[in-house]
């Protein structure tokens, strides 16, 4: 007996209806229940939108707005190195690609943690480029590189630009370079190619570099923590302190719907600037 | 000629410096696993051995990386196998529902793992996965299910559904069309897939911070707080144990999948 | 239904497929002789490979039944049908060499190993394969190479019916009619029962026993090929099988509801035309080069236009004024319209 698709795709969907749906509705419920009282990490039974009232605070607005900054912004600077890279690549042989490919991949066999401890190492103050600086008496005090929002966002997209390379590399590919020779016989400078070829080309790939830059900074917990300052707390930094040092488990569920809301609100955002500008490249403005 | 020559030269500089960016975070935390001291400073002229023999030789420390390792074979199972039948699911039949999967399949891809720790802590407390490996091993094969689906599916995509018909005609039931095509066609991908799963799941460290209790602590779950609050020299030998564990298993799935491809060409009659 | 022989060896019966509310076939029925060609002709689209694969077992119908050698095979899956079927792109196992791609049939039915080896090599010398060629991988081997091996895997198990689905599509035109001899060669050695799938009319009354035409999923005509080119049940037929005239009009009998037919070649031009019981002169309009012969489109005085097949050594320059007639003999009644309503 053959098996219908119905039983081939079960197991699948079991794991991701219960161990992915199932949570992200009890995040809502729990951030909807009052805070414990004494044992437990949440009163059951209870409905309360309390959770809800950071929002109502200036701390609290500033934590979203600063963590929607920080998505977009490691989505640009990201979206940017990846483009420029992927077409970089594209432009060089075989093996030459084969060899960048392995050093991005490499660091993904490591720990996340291995990379941001490698990183807190190098740009520390006393790290070795400090140190190497120093010596060279281009400075006199020590660069502070980590501890700050520099040192989140270079964290984070250590972390994010081997998936968003590859991809943009595999779009890139896919163009025909016959279009772009084609183009330059038709008369059309280097710039006019660029963004009258191969930029709308690669725009579906940029769109999704850029979408995963920004969940992914949206959501970005250990860069922010390991190499941020006190002052880049980003929603999930936020969401652990509350439910680990505080166990405000209800707390926590609720800035969680709000990291949730924030990233859709980001996602359609860029969805509605995709329609607008493929709208744009297509019909070509002048 | 010569001006084709320096940019030649130039593009191989810029791999260069590229390259050592990107991988200076790994190599120096590598560098640093073999200080002398207990300071986080760069061995000079004197290497040793000492924290790696400070690790071997605690407990702790090895139940972790041996947890790690079996959480990561385990995941890497059921998620190449959810993957998988997914895929099959996906591309050669039409059925209700399907699109709805598709989108439900990348959502684990836009979820921040705070908000699924956040999701999946009550979720466990109610439940009572909490403190055992069959909830770890879940999540993460769901966190891994999106990669290794698009990987398989891709793969899957590119082999010609007639060559399955093909094959049926020619009176091969459903077992021997998946063993004796399918399977052969697919497998080199399906086997990047667990390495995949594997490297993500061992070096998963987001939603093991959250879930983590000391019977389930894994290895980034010491790392952690060591990081955190105390970054000794010790850690760096444990990013260096994940790195090499994480090798030592992509490169045995190659060479297993390169033994059984060579099998199956040389095989005869 | 159309019974065409004694001897049955595939008969499909109301056969109505299609996914959803569409059709992508509609009540075809048919009775194919075993030992016999038959070509299932129509443009891209119109279901002639859904066809196919209904009787291949690939596909399962929603009504209708198929009866392969007396056996009723509508609800036996693909594996357990007998029929050797050779697709369109070949569908090759790329991880086989050509020789394991010809065993495979015999390997998962379990054949001995020494009677497996022994038809495989027969068939593969049948096909005219060499031994080198044998033991490589169907990406290394050339289209035609490859065309062989299809049909060879196809053939070793000795199916009770062969399914080719446009075999020489993606091949040169003088491969093609290599293989197409050979096919026939074969076919006839084997004596195995054949539907072959193409667009290319040629092609299909040159290698066929039988052929069926089929549009927008219906099954419109069957016969063998002389049968559709001079006596088409429809339009459609008469313009697929080849160049036709299609007349509705000027011409006694013909009309919207019953248009008479005439092939080119039927048209009676200069000395001959007295010859027609309808005569006429017109104005050559336009001439093509077919090169054993040529083709002349005519504006008639009193009538529409007609085209004539001449030898090229005939010399018709366009507006040079001809005399032209057609017999009575020439002239083919279309009986039926095709069954979109739509009449020319």
């Amino acid at each position: 007996m053959k098996p219908g698709p119905y039983l081939l795709a079960s197991p699948a969907a079991g794991l991701l209806l219960g161990l992915l749906i199932c949570p992200l509705l009890l995040v809502f419920r729990v951030s909807l229940y009052q805070p414990a009282n004494g044992h437990g990490f949440f009163t059951p039974g209870t409905w309360t939108l309390a959770n809800h009232s950071s929002l109502l605070e200036n701390h609290g607005i500033r934590m979203v707005v600063y963590t929607m900054a920080f998505g977009a912004t490691v989505a640009t600077v990201n979206g940017a190195i990846s483009f420029v890279l992927a077409l970089f690549l594209r432009s060089l042989n075989s093996s030459l690609q084969n060899v960048v490919f392995a050093g991005i991949t490499l660091p993904k066999f490591a720990s996340v943690l291995v990379i941001l401890f490698g990183l807190q190492q190098l740009l520390g103050d006393t790290g070795p480029i400090n140190r190497l600086l120093l010596a060279s008496g281009i400075i006199t005090e020590p660069l502070s590189m980590i501890r700050c929002f520099f040192g989140a966002l270079i964290g984070e997209i250590f972390l994010i630009l081997p998936y968003t390379a590859i991809l943009l590399f595999a779009q890139v590919m896919e163009i025909d370079p016959l279009l772009e020779t084609s183009a330059r016989g038709l008369g059309a400078s280097r710039w006019q190619v660029f963004r009258r070829i191969t930029l709308p080309l690669s725009l579906p790939g940029l769109v999704i570099a850029f979408q995963l830059g920004l969940v992914w900074g949206m959501g970005a917990f250990l860069g922010p923590l390991f190499l941020g300052g006190p002052e880049n707390t980003t929603l999930s930094v936020e969401i652990q302190r509350q439910a680990f040092e505080y166990s405000r488990w209800p707390r926590a569920a609720a800035l969680s719907v709000q990291l949730i809301f924030a990233i859709g609100m980001g996602l359609s955002i860029i969805a509605f600037a995709k329609s607008k500008m493929t709208r744009r490249l297509v019909r070509g403005g002048q | 000629m010569i001006t084709h020559q320096i940019y030649r030269a130039l593009r191989i500089g810029i791999v260069f410096l590229f390259i050592s960016g990107i991988l200076a975070p790994l190599i120096y935390a590598v560098w640093l696993s073999f200080s002398p001291d207990s300071f986080l400073t760069p061995p000079g002229n004197e290497w040793s051995l000492r924290w790696y023999r400070a690790f071997v030789t605690d407990d702790r420390w090895m139940m972790a990386l041996s947890r790690s390792i079996i959480l990561g074979l385990a995941c890497a199972c059921l998620a190449l196998f959810a993957a998988t039948t997914l895929a099959y699911s996906m591309e050669r039949y039409h059925f209700r529902g399907k699109g709805s999967l598709g989108i439900l399949v990348l959502l684990p891809l836009c979820i921040p793992h705070a908000v699924l720790g956040m999701g999946l802590l009550p979720l466990f407390y109610i439940s009572g996965l909490w403190g055992g490996m069959i909830g770890l091993v879940l999540v993460h094969a769901m966190i891994c299910l999106p990669v290794v689906y698009l990987m398989v599916r891709d793969k899957l995509r590119r082999i010609d559904p007639d060559l399955e018909a093909a094959a049926r005609g020619l009176g091969a039931k459903p077992s021997q069309v998946t063993g004796r095509i399918l399977l052969p066609l697919w497998g080199s991908t399906l086997a990047v897939g667990f390495v995949a799963a594997f490297a993500i799941s061992f070096n998963e460290s987001m939603v093991t911070l959250f879930l983590a209790t000391p019977t389930t602590e894994t290895l980034p779950a010491i790392v952690w707080p060591q990081l955190r609050y105390a970054p000794s020299p010790l850690v760096a030998v444990a990013s260096v144990a994940s790195v090499i564990v994480a090798l030592v298993v992509a490169m045995a799935f190659g060479w297993v999948v390169k033994l059984v491809g060579a099998k199956s060409l040389t095989k005869k009659g | 239904m159309i019974p065409l022989a004694q001897t049955e060896s595939l008969r499909l019966a109301g056969i109505n497929f299609g996914y959803g509310s569409g059709h992508l076939l509609r009540d075809v029925s048919f009775e194919l002789p075993a030992g016999k060609l038959l070509t299932l002709l129509g443009p891209s689209g119109c279901g002639k490979t859904t066809l196919l694969k209904l009787i291949g077992g690939y596909l399962k119908s929603r009504e209708g039944s198929i009866h392969l050698g007396g056996r009723d095979v509508t609800h036996i899956p693909a594996e357990d049908r007998g029929i050797g079927m050779v697709f369109q792109n070949y569908a090759l196992f790329p991880h086989l060499s050509a020789r394991r791609n010809v065993s495979f049939g015999l390997e998962v039915r379990g054949v001995a190993k020494s009677e497996r080896e022994q038809r495989v090599e027969r068939m593969l010398h049948l096909v005219g394969l060499s031994p080198t060629e044998s033991d490589r991988l169907p990406a290394s081997l050339s289209g035609g190479q490859q065309q062989r091996v299809a049909l060879a895997r196809a053939l070793v198990f000795r199916p009770d019916l062969l399914l080719l689905d446009e075999p020489f599509a993606n091949l040169d035109r003088q491969l093609r009619d290599l293989l197409r001899d050979e096919l026939r060669r074969l076919q006839a050695e084997t004596n195995v029962t054949a539907v072959m799938v193409t667009h290319d009319q040629e092609e299909a009354m040159a290698i066929s026993d039988f052929v069926g035409v089929i549009n927008e999923g219906q099954l419109l005509q069957i016969g063998s090929p002389q049968e559709l080119y001079h006596q088409p049940r429809t339009p459609f037929v008469a313009r697929f099988m080849g160049a036709a005239n299609i007349l509705t009009g000027s011409i006694p009998g013909a009309s919207r509801e019953n248009p008479l037919m005439v092939r080119p070649e039927r048209v009676l031009l200069g000395e001959e035309a007295r010859l027609g019981c309808w005569t006429s002169t017109g104005t050559v309009c336009s001439t093509t080069f077919l090169g054993s012969d040529m083709l002349v489109n005519i504006a008639t005085t009193n009538g529409p236009n007609l085209v004539a097949r001449i030898r090229p050594s005939d010399m018709l320059l366009p507006g040079m004024v001809v005399r032209l007639g057609i017999a009575s003999d020439a002239i083919w009644q279309i009986p039926g319209c095709d069954p979109q309503g739509v009449c020319p």
